[in-house]
């Protein structure tokens, strides 16, 4: 109540609006809604989905942070570089959400062997403080090597933002993890042995299966 | 008091008593629910016998910089699909006059066509002890009432 969230990344060059948390009986934050009761979860949002995924890609090495408008850290966001662009927002330097997504190549995973883009590695959004990551898929780049997007599953798979769990997976990762930095890292794939992160959706025995993640999860 | 103990469970400047009473108070012949904390929806809700939603309130307290409520407005408004009445209990010593001049800096941002987002919206300033500071149309640069 009274109480909004937003994405940020700490590069302070982009936001999200993500609205109010909404919290469970043991007051947990479960996930973030817009108050406007027609207005979709943000797990069934096209554009919202959408642009959280281009967000991913866009700041692989920076960190991503969720932070509530009452945080000393959401002023420090207009502080130089920033001020944030706001993605739906309508100030000057803004991007409306159409803009945003358009030509994002998201959905031409299939193409990647004519287009020259690179798959060799593997994304995830980790939180330090938990320990715990949600991987993100091959991190398609393109031959300057910038990530372009993200993608988990094969040539068949749709993009990550139409996919129902693992899109689910990372909002919920967002509502778990509000206010800790979340950087998003490219890689080899983690091995186990070294390091002891839990994984979201891993298929190790410590790891979480989505299906208990996303259990009796109303976001 | 049910929206001043969720206001209390985030950092920040704390909802008065005052205000929360008055937030309840709506439309004629509507009742308020109040959304709670597990629900999602605008924090008061107004509903008329038909069980029809005539109006949705967001509450916000605000101690920032002058400078800083265009953003608040503007984050704020897209989460209210840019419908509904935007309650904002300023800090204390704002005055009416404090209360304009943040609109202004809002209106000064944006064009008329901008503008015309908001046009469902308004934005109530009140006072920590509950006095009006103000009711202003983001969607109409200088249309409202100050005070």
């Amino acid at each position: 109540m009274g109480i909004d969230a937003t994405l940020f990344c700490l590069c302070r060059r982009v936001q999200l609006v993500l609205g109010k948390p909404v919290r469970n009986s043991w007051d947990d934050i479960i996930y973030f809604a817009y108050a406007h009761p027609s207005t979709p979860k943000h797990s069934q949002s096209g554009r919202m989905s959408g642009a959280l995924w281009k967000i991913f890609a866009e700041h692989v090495g920076h960190q991503l942070q969720v932070i509530y408008d009452s945080q000393l850290e959401y002023d420090e966001m207009w502080e130089p570089p920033g001020p944030p662009v706001m993605i739906g927002g309508d100030e000057p330097g803004d991007t409306e959400f159409d803009d945003y997504l358009a030509d994002w190549p998201e959905d031409d995973f299939a193409d990647y062997p004519s287009n020259g883009w690179d798959v060799s590695k593997v994304g995830y959004l980790a939180c330090f403080r938990c320990r715990e990551r949600l991987c993100l898929g091959q991190a398609v780049r393109d031959a300057d090597g910038r990530v372009l997007f993200f993608h988990r599953g094969g040539p068949e798979a749709p993009a990550n933002s139409r996919q129902p769990v693992l899109n689910r997976a990372a909002w919920r990762f967002l509502a778990r993890h509000s206010t800790h930095e979340l950087p998003i890292v490219v890689g080899p794939p983690y091995d186990r042995e070294t390091d002891s992160y839990v994984e979201i959706g891993g298929q190790r025995p410590d790891d979480v299966p989505f299906d208990d993640y996303l259990a009796n999860w109303p976001g | 008091m049910t929206l001043v103990a969720e206001h209390s469970k985030q950092a920040g400047p704390a909802l008065t008593r005052k205000n929360a009473e008055l937030a309840l108070y709506g439309p004629a012949g509507t009742t308020p629910k109040v959304a709670g904390d597990n629900v999602q929806g605008y924090d008061v809700l107004f509903y008329d016998a038909s069980g029809k939603l005539v109006l949705g309130r967001q509450i916000k307290t605000f101690a920032g910089k002058p400078n800083q409520f265009p953003n608040r407005l503007r984050a704020a408004a897209p989460t209210m699909e840019y419908d509904g009445e935007l309650l904002i209990q300023v800090a204390p010593g704002v005055d009416a006059a404090a209360a304009e001049g943040m609109m202004k800096s809002f209106w000064g941002n944006r064009s008329d066509a901008r503008l015309a987002a908001y046009q469902n919206m308004w934005v109530a300033f009140r006072s920590p002890d509950g006095r009006p500071l103000g009711l202003w149309m983001p969607g109409a640069r200088g249309m409202g009432v100050p005070g």
